[in-house]
């Protein structure tokens, strides 16, 4: 491990948790029943690892954007929090909606990147 | 951007690095076992799911910390911390290798432990505040 692979990831790590931060702000300004924030920010960042991972872009690059700023810009602490708390406020039909979209809009996206990374 | 905004980006931002290199160890260790499941990101996910819950819910810590030391922490560490996009790409790889087996495990091992260590942690905070409003009617 290098000096330089540290930094590269903590430089993506920054801007990735600005980025979430901001795009949940932003999200919060509207008045959605179910926190599309964390929903766009997830399935956005699942599709760019995706198309970076096939691209077969260079380690740096990788460990900047992929290891740092697209692993910080997602999160998966968020959505269980924010799915308990659905559960919580007896929402769970919502919770279930909200969860479902998550995984399989996340993993739709992952594939599509995967495969015009690979074009 | 107000100021206090400013700098609570900053402070996230300082945070959420920290959070994405702790992270990064975590899956280097992962990668020097040589695991071919991925272990590392469901180790990272699910600890950082329950510390959340437990965050959020602790009357300890909303009661003492300021909102932007509990952002740092929320937002910022334990958001980085924990990943959705390694856990999608992962998931589809897996698929792509004809390892469905594993790719089933791995989501199911998400979703369904995602869940139980949430409420672990909410519950933990539960058994915590009742500890905390007694010390806090004895000592006040």
């Amino acid at each position: 491990m290098s000096v330089p692979a540290v930094l590269l990831v903590m430089a993506g790590g920054f801007a990735g948790a600005v980025c979430r931060y901001w795009i949940g702000q932003i999200a919060a300004r509207f008045s959605f029943s179910f926190p599309v924030g964390t929903l766009f920010v997830n399935v956005l960042g699942a599709f760019l690892l995706g198309y970076f991972l096939a691209s077969d872009l260079p380690e740096p690059l990788m460990l900047l954007l992929g290891g740092g700023y697209l692993g910080a810009l997602t999160t998966y602490s968020t959505l269980y929090l924010e799915l308990i708390r659905l559960y919580q406020d007896k929402q769970r039909k919502l919770a279930l909606a909200y969860m479902l979209a998550t995984y399989l809009l996340g993993i739709a996206a992952a594939a599509v990147g995967l495969w015009l990374g690979a074009r | 951007m107000t100021r206090t905004a400013a700098r609570i980006s900053m402070v996230v931002g300082f945070a959420g690095a920290a959070g994405a290199l702790c992270r990064y160890f975590v899956s280097m260790l992962g990668e020097q076992g040589g695991a071919d499941f991925p272990w590392s990101t469901l180790a990272v996910n699910l600890t950082g799911c329950f510390l959340l819950a437990f965050l959020f819910y602790s009357e300890r810590i909303t009661g003492r910390w300021s909102a932007q030391t509990r952002a740092a922490l929320s937002t910022g560490f334990l958001g980085s911390f924990t990943t959705f996009s390694a856990l999608s790409a992962e998931t589809v790889m897996l698929l792509d290798q004809d390892r469905l087996w594993q790719a089933g495990a791995y989501l199911f091992l998400s979703i369904c432990l995602g869940w139980l260590l949430a409420a672990a942690g909410c519950w933990t905070a539960g058994k915590d505040n009742a500890r905390f409003r007694l010390r806090k009617e004895v000592r006040p």
